[in-house]
């Protein structure tokens, strides 16, 4: 059997139990709307720990993390920073949002905030922005499963055709079992991407290069420049280094595909031990990626950064183990992208049909809502698969950045009863300018070297406190009231 | 001290310990210590930048951690019973 007929033959396999785990899914679901989106408020610790950290982790643990070891040398553990603290953030923001969620019935960032600041208007914006910025990130998870579908095949099937069979899998089972199938594929999909990025990182070193000290022997003695600020490229000054982890911190926790989880905790305590699970996920899957990231530096030829760490695996594994790392790799794209479709079909579902279309929506309309967008954004990110539109890039490019633009809503909502729904709106809205003015036109305002996802957070924070500051405390409404039940029952 | 002081207290140590090790991984102390990454690149076989970031990010975790298994303002089941309550 030539090798690339064993890796097809172990990713039929493995997407044979993926398969079957949204079929079980489905078995035990309760074929209702809160159960398509939330599970019904039921999942727990192990099952919420690994779709939480499988979900916030994506190809990028495979291809990108590596190529930018491999470009910037150890400046890349920045990375750390959008680690642990997103975790703390999912645990302080997340208790809120599930003894809301618990109370008043709601499945996504969209609805809470629209009903905070009691305003459909806001409630819009923040699903649109939501909306906007995770679509095309499915178009990128896919490209990443279809270039290793490519490698698997070793050319023989072209990409397009792999991520088109990756996109019918997650149509598949996320229609069936909705949330559960997402977190129940999630948890075998992160215990394989943990173990291939882990074993294979460390496989891959000491095959190049004998040991991991002798690697970083080598390296110093070539690359010096990576081994400090501001890094192999010049990247990094300090103000780069400030505006690239605050944004993304935030960007990636408000992600309508992370925050959506804290709705779908059992209890409290899952909720608390599955963000300390995902923190310890998180920061020790990367333990030899500095030693790859080098490795790709000094060894990589030709073969661009990104790519080095699957080539290597498919060069130096035996056969067998070369195609299960591949699977994991699949896993990785995989648990992020059903996250996403399920996401942005719960916020159509939610915040834009049942919000404006219908407001009376039964459990089927909704869940017919939910199917028709499965397959509509699978569509569409499939034609951008296809197409690969610079329009792709320009809003892959500011999409972190966009979702971190609610971060200033959502504290205003938890923690202030001053903000004002008009000024959220103005904060998310001339955030959004400037982050785009500043990506695209206006580079690198006054040569500070803050990055453009920085701009729009500074400008909608400030309006925000501006307008806080401007305004006087309100002494009644709904703000009022979910602030108070969370004062209630948080202080217990 | 009731519950509520001992929660606002417990919430201050916690946002001063992550604001302090948030510090340690930032400028202007990240930049002044890089001077010593660039004169010792390796520590013990090992990049010196990728220890000291990984070392006050496990410093993040453990104190993570350690509020979750001993801060009252963090267990969850007596909040789950207000919760229930309040329903």
């Amino acid at each position: 059997m030539a090798a690339w007929q064993i890796g097809v033959l172990v990713l039929v396999i493995y997407l044979g139990i993926i398969m079957y785990m949204g079929y079980r899914s489905y078995r035990v679901g309760t074929g209702t709307f809160v159960d398509d989106a939330v599970a019904s408020r039921s999942l727990g610790i192990v099952v919420l720990t690994f779709t939480f950290a499988a979900t916030f982790h994506s190809a990028y643990a495979f291809t990108g993390i590596v190529g930018f070891a491999a470009t910037h040398g150890m400046p890349f553990w920045i990375n750390g920073l959008w680690l642990v603290p997103p975790a703390l953030l999912f645990w302080e923001f997340g208790k809120r949002l599930w003894v809301l969620g618990k109370k008043y019935n709601y499945v996504t960032l969209a609805e809470y905030l629209g009903d905070a600041y009691e305003s459909r208007t806001l409630a819009i914006v923040v699903a649109a922005v939501q909306t906007l910025f995770t679509v095309p990130y499915i178009t990128v998870q896919l490209m990443g499963s279809g270039y290793l579908f490519n490698t698997l095949t070793e050319g023989r099937i072209p990409f397009e055709y792999g991520a088109a069979i990756m996109l019918l899998v997650m149509v598949a089972y996320v229609w069936v079992g909705g949330i559960r199938a997402v977190a129940w594929t999630d948890t075998v999909q992160g215990i394989m991407m943990f173990v291939t990025v882990v074993a294979g990182s460390y496989y891959v070193v000491t095959q190049l290069a004998g040991s991991i000290t002798g690697l970083f022997a080598q390296a110093a003695e070539q690359i010096p420049a990576a081994f400090s600020l501001p890094g192999t490229a010049g990247f990094y000054s300090g103000a780069t280094w400030v505006s690239m982890w605050v944004p993304l911190t935030l960007g990636i926790l408000l992600a309508p595909h992370i925050v959506m989880r804290a709705f779908a905790a059992r209890s409290l305590n899952v909720l608390k031990w599955a963000s300390v699970g995902g923190a310890v996920y998180i920061t020790f899957i990367y333990i030899f990626t500095p030693a790859l990231g080098m490795a790709g530096a000094l060894f990589r030829g030709d073969t661009p950064p990104d790519q080095f760490f699957i080539h290597q695996l498919w060069t130096h594994l035996p056969v067998g183990l070369a195609a299960l790392a591949l699977a994991g790799g699949f896993a990785a794209s995989m648990s992020t992208a059903d996250s996403q479709i399920h996401a942005v079909s719960t916020t159509i579902a939610s915040d834009f049909y049942r919000a404006f279309v219908k407001k009376k929506a039964t459990d089927k309309d909704l869940q017919r809502v939910m199917h028709i967008v499965h397959v509509v954004v699978g569509l569409a990110a499939f034609y951008w698969v296809v197409t690969k539109p610079s329009l792709l890039v320009n809003v892959v490019t500011i999409a972190v950045g966009g979702t971190a633009l609610l971060a200033p809503v959502l504290v205003g909502a938890l923690y202030s009863q001053r903000v004002k729904a008009e000024v959220a709106i103005a904060g998310i809205v001339l955030g959004l300018a400037v982050l785009i003015t500043t990506q695209f036109i206006y580079k690198n305002p006054f040569g500070l070297g803050i990055l453009p996802g920085m701009w729009g957070l500074l400008v909608a924070t400030v309006i925000t406190l501006v307008g806080a500051l401007l305004s006087p405390s309100v002494k009644s409404g709904k703000v009022v009231e979910q602030q108070e039940y969370i004062e209630t029952t948080l202080s217990a | 001290v009731n519950s509520k002081q001992q929660a606002a207290r417990e919430s201050r140590i916690v946002w001063l310990f992550f604001l302090v090790t948030i510090l340690m991984v930032n400028p202007p102390v990240l930049t002044t210590v890089n001077a010593w990454f660039v004169g010792r690149p390796l520590l013990w076989g090992w990049p010196t930048m990728w220890l000291y970031l990984s070392f006050w990010y496990l410093v993040m975790l453990g104190g993570f951690i350690y509020f979750a298994l001993r801060f009252k303002s963090w267990q969850a089941e007596p909040l789950e019973e207000a919760v229930a309550k309040e329903d």
